[in-house]
């Protein structure tokens, strides 16, 4: 029994001789037909909803997401802002008013508490004094100006005694 | 476009006229130790379709030169549509169970899961597989193998060779050399089951190599 190794029909290759062109021209037809007809009915039921992203499965087919979902993290959308409670108060007249509740950073029972620290800041005004070092305004560009802010004027008693009036005494005092 | 279908593949009968009777045209200097019918499975495009419909005998030679002629002639394994099958059969034997000459055989088969890798190698696996049966290197004299058959799937391209019992001495010969053919990997496992095992639910191969 005549036995071919790969090689020999290796060999045999260049020798290739095509019995029935005809029948293989018409399978080939017939090959191409068939993928074109499936490739359309698969462009049908991928026609259906996707959204356009693709992945591949565990068999390395590419397929496309069905699913319009977007995906998103738990904590990456704002939660939806919640309506203050409102709440009827009917007063003796039988008038009704809505009344909204302040959510409170003091408990009710510490409502004496706060009250007493209001007033010792009240009593005790902040002393507020600027760090000049670090504030460049405060620094005057020009050295002359820092002259030109002091007093000038200065009382005179030889010129007050010489004047006139009693005007420019008064006026002096007043600065002192 | 389903009508044209039907009439191409009834037009690809098996032609009773062989390259043997016609002696013009008779180029092979190589002749093959059996004569060979090249089948393909259409896949269904249309819903009336059957088996007998899809399942259809393309040519038969019994050359090496008319095997090469065919092979450089039809499309690759990666250019068949989903669905297709390549079956390579000894002539006279229908690649079903039914026919009496497999009924009592099985078939050994590995499945490449991964298309992606096996998408640029599976050209040359198949022809190496066919290679195998028509030089009749897969077996030495035990005339089990009946056939060759490649099977595309979205899942996975499919590799088996069909045989004519289930003997098992006999089986493992063609199970190892059939590995070498493929270049499995001491790790990728091919399986025999036999035809009557398959139709079973659950039925676990006879043979794992």
């Amino acid at each position: 029994m005549a036995k071919y190794t790969e090689e020999q029909l290796f060999e045999i290759q260049e020798e290739a001789h095509i019995p029935q062109p005809e029948v293989l021209d018409a399978f080939n037809k017939l090959v191409e037909t068939v993928s074109i007809e499936l490739a359309k009915s698969e462009k049908k039921k991928n026609h259906g909803p996707h959204n356009g992203d693709t992945y591949f499965d565990e068999f390395g087919n590419e397929r496309s997401y069905t699913s319009f979902n977007r995906r998103r993290g738990s904590h990456s959308s704002k939660k939806p802002l919640k309506k203050k409670a409102t709440e009827v108060a009917v007063d003796d007249d039988g008038w009704a008013t809505l009344t909204t509740k302040h959510k409170k950073s003091f408990g009710e029972d510490a409502s004496d508490e706060k009250d007493k620290f209001r007033d010792s800041l009240k009593s005790e005004p902040a002393k507020v004094r600027p760090n000049n070092k670090k504030l460049g305004s405060s620094k005057a560009a020009d050295p002359r100006e820092t002259i030109a802010d002091k007093q000038t004027v200065k009382f005179n008693a030889f010129e007050a005694l010489g004047g006139d009036d009693d005007e420019g005494i008064e006026d002096d005092s007043s600065d002192e | 476009m389903s009508e044209e279908l039907v009439n191409q593949t009834e037009s690809l009968t098996l032609d009773k006229q062989t390259i043997l009777s016609s002696k013009e045209s008779f180029n092979a200097k190589h002749p093959l130790n059996n004569q060979w019918t090249l089948w393909y499975t259409k896949p269904q495009v249309d819903k009336k379709e059957n088996w007998h419909d899809l399942l259809k005998p393309v040519i038969t030679f019994s050359s090496v030169e008319e095997f090469w002629g065919i092979y450089n002639s039809i499309p690759q394994a990666n250019q068949l549509p989903l669905k297709s099958d390549y079956h390579l059969f000894k002539n006279g034997i229908k690649p079903e169970w039914e026919d009496e000459k497999n009924a009592k055989g099985g078939k050994w088969q590995y499945a490449f899961t991964n298309k992606r890798e096996v998408g640029s190698i599976i050209n040359d696996l198949w022809l190496r597989g066919l290679l195998s049966v028509i030089g009749e290197t897969i077996e030495d004299e035990e005339e089990e193998v009946n056939g060759i058959v490649l099977n595309i799937r979205k899942q996975a391209i499919r590799i088996g060779i069909w045989t004519k019992s289930c003997d098992d001495e006999k089986l493992k010969v063609i199970g190892e050399r059939l590995k070498k053919v493929l270049r499995l990997s001491d790790e990728q496992k091919i399986e025999f089951m036999s035809h009557d095992a398959s139709t079973e639910k659950n039925a676990k191969p006879q043979i794992v190599l």
